[in-house]
């Protein structure tokens, strides 16, 4: 093939060598307008006449019209080259529609035609010959593309046998869009030499304007392609953009500031019922519940202002009039300036989000309600209505095992007494069974139910229902009832929250019991270690009676030898009646101290506030009293305070404190007591100082207790129980008692009890 | 007016105990003659005139009565109460006398209408306290020493 001439006359020249060559130049001329068609082509032709070639018009009617103008303006006479042979005109739609068998241009048929007309216009090869056809144009204005492109080859063929030039023209308006790029090509490469349009062969330019036309063409192509890119980039983008907004679970809805809707996306649909086609163009009232259309211009007015409205959660009527629970978020739309000028709506479906909470709320009083160990009827009531709300039931049951191993109503939400009745004592599960699993009804019309149980169900309205086993560590307690009336698909998933429900309620009920039992024991014990007390009270008595009177009567009865055969006895003897009696004198002591630290063990003692002053002082002065003969010099100091305790327990208790005070002091040493209180904190410590023998610090963790002695009884009388007393006394008094000492100047005991709330 | 001698009637059913009572009134020179009763049973029988004591020649009604707590069959408590309910015995002093230290026992002897309470041995001075009793009874009561 021929290089592309732009140039007409370097075209003419190659036309001309191909003639030499014996070939065909064929050239393909792309046009704009009909009347830059006419030019080209009459100019074609004019140079073949002048030449003195022959002419070949395959043309339309209005094209052959047109360039015929032109040819005789130009001064040719076409009837005289028609009857000299040198001119042919055909019909391109006449011709191409004989060329055409089953739509594709047969060959044998276009080298009759059209090889036919050739061979007789080169007349003996004689003459050259030029031609032009537009049968291609034709076919590729149909949409034949492939079938132009196989006339093309036809032409070709026929070059190969036949020396001619050949000009084609197509209308450049076939080409435009992407998918003709590869068709344009494959028609480039089909002709010789290629004519661009009227814009580019302008017949006044010269090479230099050419060039600078190709540069720019150059310079639009590749900032056409760059664009191209640019706008698929959009393209793929927008494309995105929409297949999110219409594939959202979300509605995404569009609407302008007079609240009419102008889009309405697949989410929209499913979430509130309406398609597109319904709701596009009216107003989002419709989607609003009556009592809540006040909120539509409120978020008008915000949108208008600009504002976004973020998670608003609301209710929206469905088309089939269901409220459905949404989060809305509303944002101002805004064209190119800025201007607001509707709004796109993004709203979430959260009723079941909402279910969920209301699920966990219900559940969560339940758990708290047997947290709180409320009453078990109470808790039964929460977890009926906590499963009926949970489950949308109508009706829930609990029936518990009795004592007889029959299952009894305990509580019921909306039954019958007379259903109560007739099916209690029911199970569907043995009691031994190791795992009881739920029983579903789902139709209870097709349930395999006894005659009367059917009966008394249908009466009750009762058309589903579920038995979930009340079960604690593998062993059936009873069962939960949940009842519809409209029959139902139960799944084990959808009545998770109403198997926690049951749960708590196996752990209330089991937890109930435990507690009995363990009450039960306690008041058991109680009962026995209060007759233990009873015997133990009973045993003292008979201590303080049956124990000290032999005691007492030896103890007489060695008093009455002494002072009636005193006389009659040596010193010895008199000696060892002495001894029995001061025996007999400690024996009784020791009975006493025991009873009393025994009482103070066990006795229910009533605190009130007690003068300590008076009381002290009391006790002091009897002590005196009683031991007028003695040298001890007892003193108390200051005004001592109001205390809470017990009076006789802490009456004895300083006694005992005063009188051991007295009584250990080193021999020869008169006893000097210090009686004194002083505030610590709530609480009032008295204390009593001696001048004592005192007591080491390593022995005074002993001193406190029972039988202990510190001192030798040799040296000091004693029963080794009165500071046990004194302890015992004060901590059942809610105070304590205790010792300093450094065993060497003396003892300072102390007894601290709570301070009297005015003290 | 009633002279005859008055009687002490003793409810005790230790006899080392009836021994040092009667050696008490003696050292303390009280002459008075001791009946004895050794159970609670007995006591209301003597007080009642029943069984063998319906000879009041021989069981007179006492001037005075010391009670021990603890004794067989009815215990002193029992015994107080039934005086109480006998308004013909009213006039007679109860005393108790027993081994018993026990604050709840003096509490509850008291409120049963006891007019004393001695814990035992007798003395001396539970003798002379004795005889207040009862010459703040029964003034005419000569308390020949």
């Amino acid at each position: 093939m021929k290089k592309l001439a732009l140039n007409p006359t370097s075209h003419r020249e190659s036309l001309d060598d191909s003639a030499e060559a014996g070939g065909c130049d064929h050239s393909v001329q792309f046009y704009e307008s009909d009347s830059f068609l006419a030019d080209r082509v009459s100019a074609f032709m004019k140079a073949g006449i002048d030449a003195g070639d022959s002419n070949i018009l395959v043309a339309t009617p209005e094209h052959r019209a047109a360039i015929e103008k032109r040819l005789s303006q130009s001064g040719v006479d076409l009837a005289v080259l028609t009857f000299a042979g040198r001119y042919f005109p055909l019909d391109a739609r006449e011709t191409l529609s004989k060329l055409l068998v089953d739509g594709s241009p047969d060959e044998n048929i276009f080298n009759q035609i059209i090889g036919g007309l050739v061979s007789q216009a080169t007349n003996g090869k004689r003459r050259g010959v030029r031609a032009f056809g537009e049968m291609v144009a034709l076919l590729w204005a149909d949409g034949k593309y492939e079938q132009a492109i196989q006339l093309e080859e036809l032409w070709n063929g026929l070059g190969r046998t036949h020396s001619f030039s050949l000009l084609c023209a197509y209308p450049m308006s076939g080409f435009n869009g992407t998918p003709h790029r590869e068709a344009f090509n494959h028609i480039c490469r089909a002709h010789s030499s290629v004519l661009p349009t009227e814009s580019y062969t302008a017949s006044s330019r010269n090479d230099e304007e050419r060039f600078r036309a190709a540069a720019s063409l150059e310079q639009k192509a590749k900032s056409l392609e760059a664009e191209i890119v640019q706008r698929k980039e959009i393209e793929e983008r927008s494309r995105l953009l929409s297949a999110i907004v219409e594939f959202s679970d979300d509605a995404i809805i569009s609407k302008d500031l007079n609240g009419i809707i102008t889009s309405w996306n697949s989410g929209a649909e499913r979430i509130f019922g309406y398609k597109s086609e319904e709701i596009v163009g009216r107003s989002v009232t419709m989607l609003i519940p009556p009592e809540r259309l006040y909120e539509e211009p409120n978020i008008l007015a915000r949108l208008r202002q600009g504002d976004r409205i973020d998670h608003y959660e609301t209710v929206r009527r469905r088309k089939d009039g269901v409220d459905v629970e949404i989060s809305l978020t509303v944002s101002p739309l805004k064209d190119d300036t800025g201007k607001i000028i509707g709004a796109s709506k993004i709203a979430r479906d959260i009723t079941e989000r909402k279910r969920a909470q209301q699920i966990q709320q219900a559940l969560y009083e339940l758990a708290s309600a047997v947290n709180r160990s409320v009453a078990l009827s109470e808790i039964y009531t929460v977890a009926l209505t906590t499963v009926c709300r949970c489950q949308s039931a109508q009706r829930a049951a609990i029936l518990l095992y009795d004592a007889d191993g029959v299952m009894r109503f305990k509580a019921w939400h909306n039954l019958s007494e007379e259903y109560r009745r007739a099916v209690e004592g029911h199970s569907p599960w043995q009691r031994d069974d190791p795992s009881p699993q739920p029983v579903f009804m789902d139709d209870v019309a097709h349930a395999p139910l006894e005659d009367h149980l059917r009966a008394v169900v249908n009466r009750e309205g009762i058309q589903a229902l579920v038995f979930l086993p009340i079960t604690y560590e593998g062993r059936l307690l009873g069962k939960f009832m949940i009842y519809y009336d409209a029959p139902r698909h139960f799944t084990v998933e959808e009545l998770r929250p109403a198997q926690t429900a049951v749960s708590q309620v196996a752990f209330a009920i089991e937890r109930r019991r435990t507690g009995e039992t363990l009450e039960h024991m306690v008041n058991e014990r109680t009962a026995s270690l209060r007759e233990a007390i009873a015997q133990m009270e009973e045993f003292s008595y008979s201590v303080s009676h049956d124990l000290r009177a032999p005691v007492r009567a030896m103890q007489c009865y060695a008093e009455v030898l002494m002072e009636d055969y005193g006389a009659k006895l040596d010193d010895n003897a008199k000696k060892y009646l002495d001894r029995i009696i001061r025996g007999g004198t400690r024996m009784d002591r020791l009975i006493q101290d025991i009873l009393t630290y025994s009482r103070l063990s066990r006795r229910e003692i009533q605190l009130h506030p007690i003068s300590l002053d008076k009381l002290t002082r009391e006790i002091v002065r009897q002590y005196q009293d009683l031991n007028s003969t003695g040298n001890s010099d007892i003193s108390v100091e200051g005004q001592l305070s109001t205390v809470v305790g017990h009076e006789p327990s802490l009456s004895q208790a300083i006694s005992n404190l005063l009188n051991n005070a007295v009584k250990f002091v080193a021999p020869g040493t008169a006893p000097i007591v210090r009686v004194r209180a002083e505030r610590r904190n709530g609480d009032v410590r008295l204390w009593i100082e001696d001048n004592g023998i005192g007591i080491k610090p390593e022995y005074q963790h002993r001193l406190f207790s029972v039988f202990e002695r510190i001192h030798p009884e040799r040296n000091y009388e004693g029963t080794g129980i009165g500071l046990a007393i004194v302890r015992k006394a004060a901590e059942r008094m809610g105070g304590k008692a205790g010792v300093e000492s450094d065993g060497l100047n003396g003892s300072k005991f102390w007894i601290q009890l709570p301070a009297a709330e005015n003290a | 007016m009633n002279m005859s001698s008055p009687i002490i009637l003793l409810a005790e059913d230790d006899d080392n105990d009836i021994f040092f009572m009667q050696r008490a009134l003696r050292k303390a020179e009280v002459n008075f003659p001791l009946h004895v009763v050794t159970n609670g049973q007995e006591a209301i029988d003597y007080l009642g005139g029943a069984g063998k004591f319906a000879d009041r020649t021989q069981h007179p009604l006492p001037s005075i009565m010391l009670l021990d707590l603890k004794m067989p069959f009815l215990d002193g408590f029992e015994v107080l109460s039934w005086i109480n309910a006998q308004p013909s015995l009213k006039e007679i002093p109860v005393l108790v006398l027993t081994s018993s230290a026990e604050e709840r026992d003096r509490q509850k002897a008291t409120e049963l209408g006891a007019k004393g309470y001695f814990v035992k041995p007798p003395t001396i001075e539970t003798i002379r306290e004795t005889m207040r009793f009862m010459s703040e009874q029964s003034p005419n009561v000569a308390l020949s020493a």
